[in-house]
């Protein structure tokens, strides 16, 4: 009992601690604050990465380990069931989680970058922005390098999952074109029947939105999109019909313009009206000069002309492109690259081959002016012997090798030196040289490890080997060096089956 | 009009050597353990203890947005000078009027006498006395962003902002000097509310030149502080979002200089004139 006076005086600060720490509990907001705070530190470090790269190794671990632990530390379980701090604590995590699979990636571990993107998604059911920012990073993510089965699974899933538009009705077009991109991957990786039935799937999306959303501009979008799934089958029914309607619904107006380049379209290569197609393609580029298409129709407006058979209208035409769009060099490429056909057509091959060497002289950083040499080839070919033909195809190699240099040192363009060296192994396979080609590709495969063809490149350049070069051995080391960078690619299996197979033959 | 100059030059300079008695500090301390308390308070307003009151005063006055981080320090210089102008009212009134009368005897040698109470039994007068200025700057806050024209799509210009800000702090100066004295002459002669007021303005009106002086020179001081606290957005990303706080905390010190040495001034001032309004 004689303490108790000294108990006395210490109850106060007792109860003040008790306060104070009670004070400081863990509720919704004070969670969802202090994971913000966690973020906010771990794009500092992000920041520092961009601007210190000789010092980013470190900071990425460090990076890596502040954006984990903010994940582990922080589950939506922590703000219970408070709507708005679940939202927020939610875009904290879906950014933090952005962060760290693209740091996965470019520490080469991009499938823990996929398996956390893929586990998010759950989270984000109910928060349609949250999970289209989740399935927009995934994507992303499975298209470099390409991941076809996982990215079509995605796709599909992020078109049964998520609304096609925003409650205003805006379509969403990550949303509206995922079943086409399907449908275009399966495409691309040889998987016509599996296309097919997607196609199908596809057309029966675009029939359901159109029939969900009547009235709304999603309506309008999804109608050009069954356009298109119904240029692919082949079955257009009335397809410019159909493209009129769209024209005349209410919410049309930011349609029109691509409306009119569909109708021109459909004419053009289907209907093979080129008359109606200079109709609709005139109308848009005169009505929408500054459209993304407008440059586009000018040309196909130059290939109508050519069809109708009036080749020197289409060439006067296609000159024109020039000078309506000073500022794009692609458009204007693509304009000399379609006179240059022209001429060809009309068996004017000296003036093609100049237009051409001319296109790859002024216009050498766009894809029309990389095909150029290859052009020049393919004129001299159709017009001389095959002498002639040998000392073309030299001067194309000679060409590519320099733009390929000269491309790999301009920073602004290095994204189109992977062309060049395509083309530049294709001159090379043309002449026989295999080792040259096989040189090319693996420049090509080694120096652009990013680019989605290079592990198809890498195949490639081990079957000359194999094929050509009778060389096993390189090509062993080549689908070694595949399967060692792209360890989880569907394509890697493949090269481990082909190295056994190879490893067999020896 | 020179000897004017030369009593507010000589105030000023007194108040500056008078500094070194750390016993005149003391109100002054007070409030600043306050204002530093409750800028503190404010930088845990997540916290429940604190949640409560500042969440609803936060979202009302900035947006939802500001309760998240780093937003929040963005708005904390403005927050806090907010919410100050009232703690400065309700505490500022009686820690000015212990400081006058600290000063007021340390200067007249008198070693006799509680300030502290003295000055505590005419808390009630002194925040009446306070009440003119108070009123009249949250009249100037509010009314001269309205003189200055209509906002153009929703935002001041420029120049508009420019002409708030300098504007604000000019008009300030004059309402400060009006009543810079009332303090004074509520604890020091223990005049009567009405009386002390208008004698207030009377010292003024004779020893304008001396009195915008000694209180526009020490507010000279919170300009560069306020014009880096303006940058906080480049605070926030250059270095971090706390140094806001910091920053907070570094004009507070700022702002118990420029009190000092105003109401000091003041004290001497006065000394010097008082038989004037007698």
């Amino acid at each position: 009992m004689s303490r108790l006076p000294g108990f006395r005086a210490r109850l106060g600060w007792v109860l003040l601690l008790g306060a104070l720490s009670t004070g400081c509990g863990d509720t919704p907001l004070a969670s969802r604050y202090a994971a913000e705070k966690s973020l906010f530190r771990a794009r500092k470090l992000l920041i520092r990465i961009a601007n210190k790269p000789e010092a980013a190794e470190t900071t990425r671990t460090e990076a890596i380990a502040a954006l984990e632990r903010l994940l582990e530390e922080y589950p939506l379980t922590r703000v219970g069931s408070d709507a708005r701090e679940r939202r927020a604590l939610g875009e904290v995590r879906v950014a933090s989680a952005a962060h760290l699979a693209v740091l996965y990636r470019e520490t080469k571990q991009q499938q823990k970058g996929i398996r956390l993107l893929s586990s998010m998604r759950g989270e984000t059911k109910g928060e349609p922005e949250l999970a289209l920012r989740i399935h927009g990073d995934l994507i992303a993510l499975l298209s470099r390098p390409l991941q076809p089965d996982s990215l079509a699974l995605v796709l599909r899933e992020v078109a049964e999952d998520l609304e096609p538009c925003l409650p205003d009705g805006r379509p969403i077009p990550l949303v509206l074109t995922a079943p086409l991109q399907v449908v275009d991957l399966l495409e691309s990786t040889g998987q016509t029947a599996r296309a097919a039935v997607e196609l199908e799937a596809a057309r029966a999306y675009y029939d359901d939105v159109v029939r969900r959303y009547p009235g709304r501009e999603v309506e309008v979008a999804a109608r050009l999109q069954a356009v298109k799934v119904a240029l692919k089958q082949g079955d257009l029914g009335d397809a410019d019909g159909d493209l009129s309607a769209a024209a005349a619904l209410s919410g049309a107006g930011p349609y029109e313009a691509a409306i009119l380049f569909s109708q021109g379209s459909v004419r053009l290569q289907v209907k093979r009206d080129a008359r109606g197609a200079i109709a609709a393609f005139s109308e848009m580029v005169r009505k929408y000069p500054d459209d993304r298409n407008a440059p586009e129709a000018m040309l196909q407006i130059g290939a109508s002309l050519n069809a109708l058979g009036q080749p020197d209208s289409a060439i006067a035409y296609l000159g024109r492109v020039e000078g309506a769009y000073p500022r794009d060099p692609s458009a204007a490429a693509s304009a000399r690259l379609a006179i240059a056909r022209v001429q060809g057509q009309q068996k004017r091959w000296a003036e093609a081959i100049r237009t051409l060497r001319g296109l790859t002289a002024e216009y050498p950083r766009t894809a029309p002016g990389l095909l150029a040499p290859l052009e020049v080839v393919a004129a001299v070919r159709a017009s001389a012997d095959a002498a002639a033909s040998k000392a073309a195809l030299l001067e194309a190699a000679t060409t590519y090798e320099r733009l390929a240099n000269d491309l790999a040192a301009d920073p602004a363009s290095r994204a189109m030196t992977p062309i060049a060296l395509d083309h530049l192994a294709e001159v090379y396979e043309e002449l026989g040289d295999w080792n040259k080609a096989v040189n090319a590709l693996m420049t090509r495969a080694q120096n652009f490890p990013d680019d989605v063809r290079s592990p198809l490149v890498y195949v490639h350049a081990a079957g000359l080997q194999a094929e050509m070069l009778k060389d096993r051995a390189a090509a062993i080391r080549t689908l070694e060096l595949l399967v060692g960078r792209y360890p989880d690619l569907p394509l890697s299996e493949q090269a481990r089956t082909k190295i056994e197979q190879l490893k067999g033959n020896s | 009009m020179l000897s004017q100059l030369n009593l507010g030059f000589w105030a000023l300079w007194e108040s500056f050597k008078g500094m070194k008695r750390w016993k005149v500090w003391a109100p002054f301390l007070v409030l600043g353990i306050a204002q530093l308390l409750l800028v503190l308070a404010l930088t845990q307003f997540h916290q429940p203890m604190f949640a409560w009151l500042f969440v609803p005063i936060l979202e009302r006055t900035f947006g939802p947005e500001v309760l998240h981080y780093p937003n929040f320090f963005l708005a904390l210089p403005d927050l806090f000078s907010r919410i100050n102008m009232f703690m400065d009212f309700l505490l500022g009134a009686f820690t000015i009027g212990v400081a006058a009368l600290i000063i007021w005897r340390s200067a007249a040698r008198e070693r006799s006498g509680t300030p502290w109470s003295d000055a505590g039994k005419r808390y009630f007068a002194l925040l009446l006395g306070r009440l003119p200025a108070f009123l009249l700057i949250l009249a100037m806050s509010a009314g001269l962003p309205l003189l200055v024209g209509p906002p153009q799509d929703g935002e001041f210009s420029g120049n508009q902002i420019r002409i708030v800000r300098y504007g604000s702090f000019l008009l300030g100066i004059v309402i400060e000097a009006l009543f810079v004295y009332t303090p004074v002459l509520l604890v020091v002669e223990r005049r009567k509310i009405g009386s002390a007021l208008a004698a207030a303005v009377r010292l003024f009106l004779r020893t304008p030149v001396a009195t915008l002086l000694l209180v526009f020179l020490p507010n000279l001081l919170q300009l560069p502080l306020s014009a880096v606290l303006r940058r906080a957005d480049l605070i926030k990303d250059k270095l971090s979002p706390e140094m806001i706080a910091v920053m907070v905390m570094f004009t507070i010190a700022g702002y118990l200089l420029v009190n000092y040495l105003m109401i000091a001034s003041a004290v001497r001032v006065y000394g010097a004139r008082a038989e004037e309004v007698r």
